[in-house]
């Protein structure tokens, strides 16, 4: 079944090759089935279709070649590891194959679904209210219409160059590049274990990274920087 | 942080892209009812949130543990 799977997507991705493979096909038959039908001599037909079968072959070369090239990732292993004696984060760990091109602006989106019998999307009854929400955590969803699809989650080594800032003047570290043969890791969420109902807190990460942003600090910093200068 | 989520039963799905190479997805499911997370695609050992178990924290403790970072 595996195997089966495997040679789909190895022939979906080489499609784009098929056409030049039936032409060169085509034209090499010629040399068996022209001389019969037409009374041309093999060697006239041989040297007629000769270029024509160089250019597509080198055609399909130069595609093979440069998809031989492209890079390739791969995705090793998820993992989960305990932040400390009350939480747990979870990551998908990705690798660029060895001998490639530089796998660059790496990206890692999550589409959560909630699951019963069937799979829905979420709604706001899935989301824990704004009021019990830790007093650092801003979530970035909207309460009113909630979706999360193909939404970015950071990664553990973000490209510094490719930082740039979004909300509130924070780093974005969604975008990596990966070197063959290297890997990083894509943080998906943390588990937080509560004494009280609902006894779990599952915050779930964004392209701002995973560690908590002191937003209100900074504001109350801008606050008293700004009565400083007033006053 | 995108969202905090009610406990209960959530399948992640992951998309992989980058510049050239094919997308790639995987699928996990965090199941806080019977405390673990399976790993679907690519398949794994499930990962336990009760072995060992994690020590259950009061959320001012949290809190005040966050502003001490």
């Amino acid at each position: 079944m595996q195997v089966t799977s495997d040679f789909i997507t190895y022939v979906r991705r080489n499609i784009d090759i098929l056409p030049a493979f039936l032409l060169f096909s085509f034209v090499f038959s010629t040399l068996f089935w022209m001389p019969g039908v037409a009374g041309v001599s093999r060697d006239v037909l041989a040297i007629a279709i000769s270029p024509m079968l160089t250019a597509i072959g080198v055609f399909m070369a130069h595609r093979l070649n440069e998809k031989s090239r492209n890079p390739k990732l791969r995705l090793i292993r998820w993992g989960g590891h305990r932040l400390n004696k009350h939480s747990v984060r979870t990551f998908a760990e990705v690798e660029n194959a060895p001998g490639r091109e530089v796998a660059r602006d790496a990206r890692a989106t999550i589409t959560i679904k909630k699951k019963n019998r069937l799979e829905m999307p979420l709604e706001t009854a899935d989301l824990t209210k704004r009021e019990e929400l830790l007093i650092y955590d801003d979530p970035l969803v909207s309460y009113e219409s909630v979706r999360v699809e193909d939404q970015p989650i950071p990664w553990m080594i973000p490209e510094v160059p490719y930082q740039s800032k979004g909300l509130h003047n924070i780093a974005l570290k969604h975008i990596t590049n990966i070197g063959p043969g290297q890997r990083n890791r894509a943080t998906i969420l943390e588990i937080i274990r509560l004494k009280d109902k609902p006894h779990y807190y599952l915050r779930v990460f964004s392209e701002y990274g995973t560690e908590v942003v002191r937003r209100i600090k900074n504001n109350l910093l801008i606050l008293i920087l700004l009565e400083i200068s007033v006053g | 942080m995108r969202c905090v989520l009610e406990p209960g039963i959530y399948k992640f799905y992951l998309q992989l892209s980058a510049d050239k190479a094919y997308l790639i997805t995987g699928v996990m499911e965090v199941d806080t009812v019977k405390g673990e997370i399976r790993f679907l695609k690519p398949r794994q050992e499930p990962f336990s949130l009760s072995r060992p178990e994690l020590e259950p924290v009061d959320k001012s403790q949290l809190q005040r543990g966050i502003e001490a970072r």
